[in-house]
């Protein structure tokens, strides 16, 4: 377990996971951990704060509406930087997008370019 | 002569013609009438030739010739018709006991008083100079006999006249003859007798003095013509229409006068009606008293002659008879002319004052009287009362001597009365001819015609007698020359008797006849017009009698008869009605009978006095005794009488009439044929009593074939089949559809071949043919064993039986082919339902699982796709980290390889992508999210995008821009198709080629329906350009013209259709134009929706000098407005209460003010309300925002929806469910000021559940409000402004009903003032229904820059 600070990823894909991983340590230098269950990364987050969370909005054990619900309930979850990805359903991630549930949202397969400059817009913007 | 042997001789006649009458009355009481013959008859009619005959004729001859002869023509001229009319009349008054015209008339015109009354008074008026004519005569013609000079009249005292004393011995004589003792007949035998014998008398005395003068005095008749005809003085009395006096005119009415008179002249009915024994010797009359009046008249001219070439004046002309045997020696010849003279006036006065006398008394006195004493015994005062009637008739007949008398001469007394009597013709021939003719008719015709005559004709004779001043004449009464008594209206010159004829009896006919019509008959008159109109026609009296109730007994009628006829006569009388009537004395009669003899009653005391006496006497008596007639005629009686005529053949009737009856019920009550059949055979063989019948039908091959049998044996029913022909009856029958009876079978020909069986020909039998108006069914027979059993009479039963079998057959058969028709279509109908619920399942089927194959294709497209980006998602990824070299360095070949990959993948995401949209198009999924965007923004986002490109390959991208309008469309989408014609231009355009991009509007000619105005994109290039023959290809999936090219210039081949979708979807067109090898053009259209906003211009000039405010403490909201409007060139600033807004006011320079409607802290309506009343935000718009709290809600002015109307139902449903997230409860509050609308609206909501109470303005709505919370407000825009704003300010600022959701309804035209207002209270109402973020930021851009062209 990371003591430091880290970015959270929650894909159901293990290549994700993976994938994005090294474009945290590459390009952010930022360490980031990969779950694949959504209810393990809410026990993470309870655990501990990560920077951000990117998240595919098909999880097969939580729904995207659930989770993104459990981690702004609190005040500090209000706070939190939530990217949500998916390989479909922009309109749903719209709705979320609209009601500022979601920070951003990037459609699969990912454009590392952009996705790293919101990272960086992001983190920017919140600290 | 001695004048005492005269007087004596005279004397001694009239006993002789006492004792005479004396003589045949006690003949008639012996039972042996002497007058009961024709000729006696005959000779009392002679009672119509007077002394005016006797003396006034010659007179007449000498003065105007020919004129005297009219009075004798005109009974010869209607003799013929006597045998008609006097006998109904004489039928007429026996049958009713009628002894005088004034009781004919009364009886007839329903017994009033008044028009016996009427009639009495004026024959009496009209008779009275008559009788006077008859005194004078014979005070004249005594006085020339004993040779003394005759006192003028008038200047003696009546007691030294003649006259009186002649006058008075005739009424002693009258009633000697007339009222010696009572007799309810009025018949006076006695008196007949004497009158024949006095015209015997008479008409000797005439020819005597006729020969003597012809024959002694004169050679010969023939000279005394001859002589007269030497005298040119006398010509003119040979010839008519010489003068006045014997003009055509006068003649015709004369002769006129003369035929009515010797009818209606009082001694005249009396005689020929009332003293008629047999109405047979009117036919010996008819004949004899013309023969009569020409002997009498035969020597009237050569009388005149000769007295005038004898040398007397014309004005002795009245006395020639009596002068010329006088004065030519021959005195007892004088004498015998003289007793001639007495019979002729003493025939005439006796009757007539008897018959006057009785007239008198039934018509005026005894109907008085008898009012008055009713209970009295009239017996022997009638008898009296009579007498005194008949002197006090002859006492003013001697008046009327004295007074007008010698003022006229005789002939013209005769005319008047004449005349006068003529005036009943009309009313006496109506009774007995005419059915309407009513009383009143009869009154007003005659007292019309009166009253006329009088005027006419009797008057002048008072004014010649210097009653009256003679100006009247000639002047006319008052003056009034129209009045002229003998020039009546202007009629001058014509005789006065002419005149006065024609003018009465205009006037009394006229009126008679339509005050008749105007009228009704009364209920009496009605009974008497059968009596007297059908006289020969009634048989009876049965049924015309009123019911009664405790009428007295024989024996009582008896004793009230008694008191008018007397004792004898009375129970004589009721003793021949018992007899006559069959009727048991004493025994119980019934009603009907004490009626009848009520009537028998009536009639015996009428007798004596009169019709109208003898009502009133009657219905006196019974009411005395509490008698009582009820008004119901007894109709049983009459109709039982006809019954009994003709029972038999009622009873036959009937009886057929029952088995019709029967029969109609038998068919109406079954549809199956052999049973109607059988039973309408049984009806013939048990009700009709045939011995055999059978019914035949025509089959439909056309064989007769024998149906339904009834009979003894049994028949071979298919032997009987017949080819129905001409040769057999039964086939006449039929074809000829007639009924052929044989009554007799014995008598049928050898030859003649019935086609029945030999078992059905018993003695007589009947075919009847069975039919249809359009079709010949069958014959039905009857035969019976008794000859002639089918009478004449009953054959039309058999046709009506035949009529109603046809009827029965045809319904049958027509119920047997619906039922057959019916149940094929049944059938029919259960195959196609059959066979359409298979097909109808098969489809279902078949769409069930079409949309289960769509429904997984789609599906199974969003997974593919899924399944496809996971793996893709790594494979790019991976490849971008190897090439940024996160992995290490990487040689020039694993940079190109991976290059490579990352191009193939990039490749493949497009592919999908498009794949993924085009299912999307081709299903319909695809919705657009349009939005007001800008042509030129679009197609910059395009070309920034794909310039990269163009720049690689070298290719010059030009783009030529018009201004266009902003478009309703999904900009991406846009973005997508201008981007898809890019980049396939720069694929197929070689290097330093070129692509233009212009944009300009077109406008298409006017269609309906069709969208004029249009943004055209045009997408040109300089490439290769597409074959004509693939240019139809292009638009279609997967296809790409060239495959090798394709793949070298890379693309999915799916650009196109998807562009083609999209621009279809934005309801635009896309197509393409292209030279082989010179290059293409892709041109697609746009529609132009909505042309309203402001150029971009506006929006692109804000106003930074401008202060936006916003009443809200909300950071959500804030966040929105500040991110919206400072791009737009505003200032803006949130302030939590009104202060801070007015402080900046103050400050000045608000471009406007955004009131958060759902701040619930600040009372939205209050401060809408401040602000507008403060000057320095008076002016302000004001932009009212809700924003709600639950995340559902976007922007709202509170939940409200708009509805313009007049709308439809569903229109207003529609609106109503667009709230229905907001309703709670299903109660509607509807404010509508007009019942009408209200109650639609209302009924709407009714429908749709809601319970609606209506409220008429804004103060009970708040009412209302304040006690009930309704689920939905409907109200009326149209409402007054200012009770708008407060009812929208109540409901929005309490807090149970700020939540509640308003349906307003717009009227179509908003008035002038109220839009205004609205405008000013409320500057724009956001649409609550939109929540995107983008368009409430549009919509507030739209709002932002209205307010600053407006401030511009």
């Amino acid at each position: 377990m990371p003591t430091e600070s880290y970015v959270l990823i929650i894909d159901p894909s293990e290549d994700c996971c993976f994938l994005l991983e090294k474009v945290f340590a590459h390009k952010c230098k930022l360490a980031a951990v990969g779950l694949s269950s959504g209810r393990q990364a809410l026990e993470l987050v309870a655990e501990r704060e990560p920077l951000l969370i990117v998240f595919d909005l098909r999880l097969p054990d939580i729904s995207a509406k659930e989770l993104i619900t459990r981690l702004r309930q609190t005040p500090a979850g209000r706070e939190r930087i939530l990217i949500g990805t998916s390989t479909q359903g922009e309109e749903a991630a719209r709705n979320f997008l609209r009601s500022g549930e979601l920070n951003a949202f990037l459609s699969k397969p990912l454009d590392l370019e952009v996705f790293v400059k919101t990272v960086r817009r992001l983190l920017r913007h919140h600290h | 002569m001695n004048k005492i042997l005269v007087a004596v001789i005279a004397f001694g006649y009239l006993l002789l013609l006492f004792g005479l009458a004396y003589y045949c009355d006690r003949r008639r009481a012996q039972g042996r009438s002497l007058i009961a013959n024709p000729y006696i008859y005959t000779l009392s009619l002679a009672v119509y030739c007077t002394s005016w005959t006797f003396y006034g004729s010659v007179g007449k001859a000498a003065n105007e010739g020919l004129t005297f002869l009219p009075i004798y023509i005109g009974p010869t001229l209607i003799a013929f018709l006597w045998c008609f009319l006097i006998r109904k009349l004489i039928r007429i008054c026996k049958l009713n006991r009628i002894t005088t015209m004034a009781d004919f008339l009364t009886l007839r015109y329903g017994r009033g008083f008044l028009l016996g009354a009427l009639v009495t008074i004026w024959i009496i008026i009209a008779d009275m100079p008559y009788i006077g004519l008859q005194l004078k005569a014979i005070a004249t013609t005594f006085a020339l006999l004993v040779q003394e000079p005759l006192p003028p009249v008038g200047q003696v005292p009546f007691y030294q006249d003649n006259a009186f004393y002649v006058s008075l011995i005739l009424a002693v004589f009258g009633a000697l003859f007339g009222a010696r003792h009572l007799d309810p007949s009025e018949r006076h035998e006695g008196l007949v007798a004497a009158v024949a014998f006095e015209s015997v008398v008479k008409l000797i005395a005439f020819i005597a003095v006729g020969l003597l003068v012809g024959y002694v005095l004169f050679p010969g008749v023939g000279t005394i013509f001859s002589q007269a005809l030497e005298r040119p003085e006398l010509w003119k009395l040979f010839f008519l229409h010489q003068q006045s006096v014997n003009s055509y005119g006068v003649i015709f009415v004369e002769t006129v006068l003369a035929m009515a008179a010797i009818i209606l002249l009082p001694r005249q009915f009396h005689m020929m009606v009332v003293e008629n024994t047999d109405e047979k010797h009117l036919l010996t009359a008819s004949w004899l008293l013309p023969l009569y009046l020409l002997l009498i008249n035969v020597f009237v001219l050569p009388l005149a002659l000769g007295g005038l070439l004898l040398g007397y004046s014309p004005a002795q002309g009245d006395t020639f008879v009596l002068l010329l045997p006088l004065e030519h020696g021959y005195p007892w010849l004088a004498l015998l002319v003289f007793i001639g003279g007495i019979s002729a006036a003493t025939a005439m006065v006796v009757v007539v004052s008897i018959t006057l006398s009785t007239m008198l008394l039934n018509s005026l006195i005894m109907p008085l009287l008898a009012r008055l004493w009713r209970e009295k015994d009239w017996s022997h005062w009638l008898l009296n009362l009579k007498r005194a009637g008949i002197l006090l008739i002859t006492l003013l007949g001697y008046l009327s001597y004295r007074t007008i008398g010698p003022v006229t001469m005789l002939v013209e007394m005769g005319l008047i009365a004449f005349a006068g009597v003529a005036q009943l013709a009309p009313a006496l021939f109506g009774a007995m001819y005419w059915r309407r003719a009513t009383g009143s008719g009869a009154i007003a015709g005659l007292a019309a015609g009166y009253a006329v005559w009088a005027y006419t004709l009797l008057f002048p004779y008072l004014i010649y007698a210097d009653w009256f001043p003679e100006s009247i004449l000639t002047d006319g009464p008052w003056g009034l020359s129209f009045l002229r008594p003998t020039a009546l209206f202007g009629l001058s010159d014509w005789h006065p008797l002419t005149h006065a004829f024609f003018w009465s009896l205009t006037v009394n006919l006229g009126l008679y006849i339509s005050v008749s019509l105007l009228t009704q008959p009364s209920a009496d008159e009605e009974l008497q017009i059968s009596r007297f109109v059908d006289v020969f026609g009634v048989p009876s009296e049965i049924g015309l009698e009123p019911r009664a109730t405790n009428l007295p007994e024989a024996p009582q009628f008896e004793a009230l008869a008694a008191k008018f006829v007397g004792q004898e006569r009375a129970r004589e009388a009721v003793q021949d009605f018992i007899q006559a009537n069959k009727l048991e004395e004493a025994a119980s009669w019934t009603d009907a009978e004490k009626l009848k003899l009520r009537d028998y009653i009536e009639r015996l005391i009428g007798g004596s006095v009169g019709p109208a006496a003898a009502r009133v006497v009657m219905d006196g008596y019974l009411a005395s005794r509490g008698s009582r007639l009820e008004g119901v005629f007894d109709l049983v009686g009459q109709v039982s009488h006809s019954l009994e005529e003709s029972r038999e053949a009622l009873k036959q009737r009937i009886n057929e009439l029952a088995i019709l009856n029967e029969a109609a019920q038998h068919t109406t009550s079954s549809l199956s044929l052999p049973q109607i059949l059988e039973s309408i055979l049984r009806l013939l063989r048990d009700k009709i009593g045939v011995d055999q019948c059978s019914i035949r039908l025509l089959d439909e091959d056309g064989v007769l074939r024998l149906e339904s049998y009834l009979g003894p044996e049994e028949l071979p029913k298919e032997e009987l089949d017949l080819k129905p022909d001409m040769s057999t009856l039964v086939g006449q029958c039929l074809l000829n559809r007639k009924l052929i009876s044989i009554p007799d079978t014995s008598q049928l020909a050898p030859e003649e071949v019935t086609g029945l069986h030999p078992a059905e020909q018993q003695a007589s039998f009947i075919l009847v043919p069975l039919a249809t108006e359009s079709q010949a069914l069958g014959v039905l027979c009857a035969a019976s064993k008794t000859k002639k059993f089918f009478p004449p009479e009953q054959l039309d039963f058999y046709r009506s039986l035949a009529n109603q079998v046809s009827l029965a057959i045809h319904n049958a058969r027509l119920y047997e082919k619906i039922i057959r028709f019916s149940r094929e279509l049944e059938t029919k109908v259960a195959e196609r339902t059959l066979e359409l619920k298979n097909k109808s399942l098969e489809l279902a089927e078949a769409n069930r699982a079409l949309k289960e194959l769509d429904r997984l294709k789609t599906e199974f497209l969003a997974n593919v796709s899924h399944e496809l980006r996971t793996p893709l998602n790594s494979i790019l990824g991976y490849t971008q980290l190897l090439l940024d070299g996160v992995d290490g360095p990487l040689n020039e070949e694993q940079q190109k390889s991976l290059e490579r990959v990352e191009k193939a993948g990039r490749r493949l995401l497009q592919l999908i992508n498009d794949v993924l949209d085009l299912s999307k198009l081709r299903a319909g999924r695809m919705t657009l999210n349009l939005e007001q965007a800008n042509m030129h923004d679009i197609l910059s986002e395009a070309v920034q995008t794909i310039e990269p490109l163009a720049r690689a390959k070298e290719i010059e991208l030009r783009v030529e821009e018009e201004e266009v309008p902003p478009l309703l469309v999904d900009r991406d989408k846009i973005v997508q198709v201008i981007l898809n014609l890019l980049s396939n231009a720069i694929k197929f355009t070689n290097p330093h080629g070129r692509v233009t991009v212009q944009v300009h509007t077109v406008t298409l000619p006017e269609q309906p329906g069709v969208l004029k105005d249009y943004v055209a994109v045009k997408v040109s290039d300089t490439g290769i350009g597409i074959k004509e023959e693939d240019l139809q290809n292009i638009f279609k999936e997967f296809v790409q013209v060239d495959s090798t090219m394709t793949r070298r210039a890379g693309g999915t081949g799916l650009g196109l259709p998807i562009s083609r979708h999209l621009v279809e979807l934005h309801g635009g067109r896309i197509w393409a134009e292209s030279e082989y090898g010179r290059g293409s053009t892709f041109t697609f259209i746009l529609p132009i929706r909505e042309k309203e906003e402001k150029p971009a211009a506006a929006e692109a000039a804000p106003l930074p000098s401008r202060k936006v405010m916003a009443l809200t403490r909300r950071g959500g909201l804030i966040h929105i407005l500040k991110e919206a409007l400072i791009p737009l060139g505003f200032s803006f600033k949130a302030e939590p209460a009104v202060e801070g807004i007015l402080a900046e006011a103050s400050k000045g320079n608000l471009a406007a003010v955004i009131l958060d409607f759902l701040a619930r802290e600040v009372p939205f309506w209050n401060v809408l309300r401040l602000l507008k009343t403060q000057e320095s935000t008076r002016l302000v718009p004001i932009l009212p925002l809700a924003f709600a709290d639950d995340g559902r809600a976007g922007l709202v002015i509170g939940p409200t929806e708009f509805l313009k109307y007049p709308c439809t139902p569903e229109e207003f449903l529609a609106a109503v469910t667009s709230l229905e997230a907001w309703i709670s409860y299903k109660e509607a509050l509807v404010i509508e000021p007009q019942a009408e609308a209200a109650a639609e609206w209302s009924s709407i909501l009714q429908e749709s559940g809601f319970e609606a109470t209506v409220v008429g303005n804004g103060e009970e709505a708040i009412r209302h409000l304040e006690n009930i919370l309704p689920g939905v407000i409907v109200f009326n825009l149209g409402l007054p402004p200012a009770e708008f704003v407060r009812l929208v300010a109540f409901i929005r600022s309490q807090a149970e009903t700020f939540l509640v959701p308003l349906l307003c309804l717009l009227p179509a035209t908003l008035p002038v003032q109220t839009e205004q207002q609205l405008a000013q209270e409320l500057k724009e109402v956001l649409n609550p229904k939109k929540f995107p973020v983008a368009n409430f930021i549009r919509q507030l851009k739209r709002f932002f820059s209205k307010i600053a062209t407006e401030s511009a």
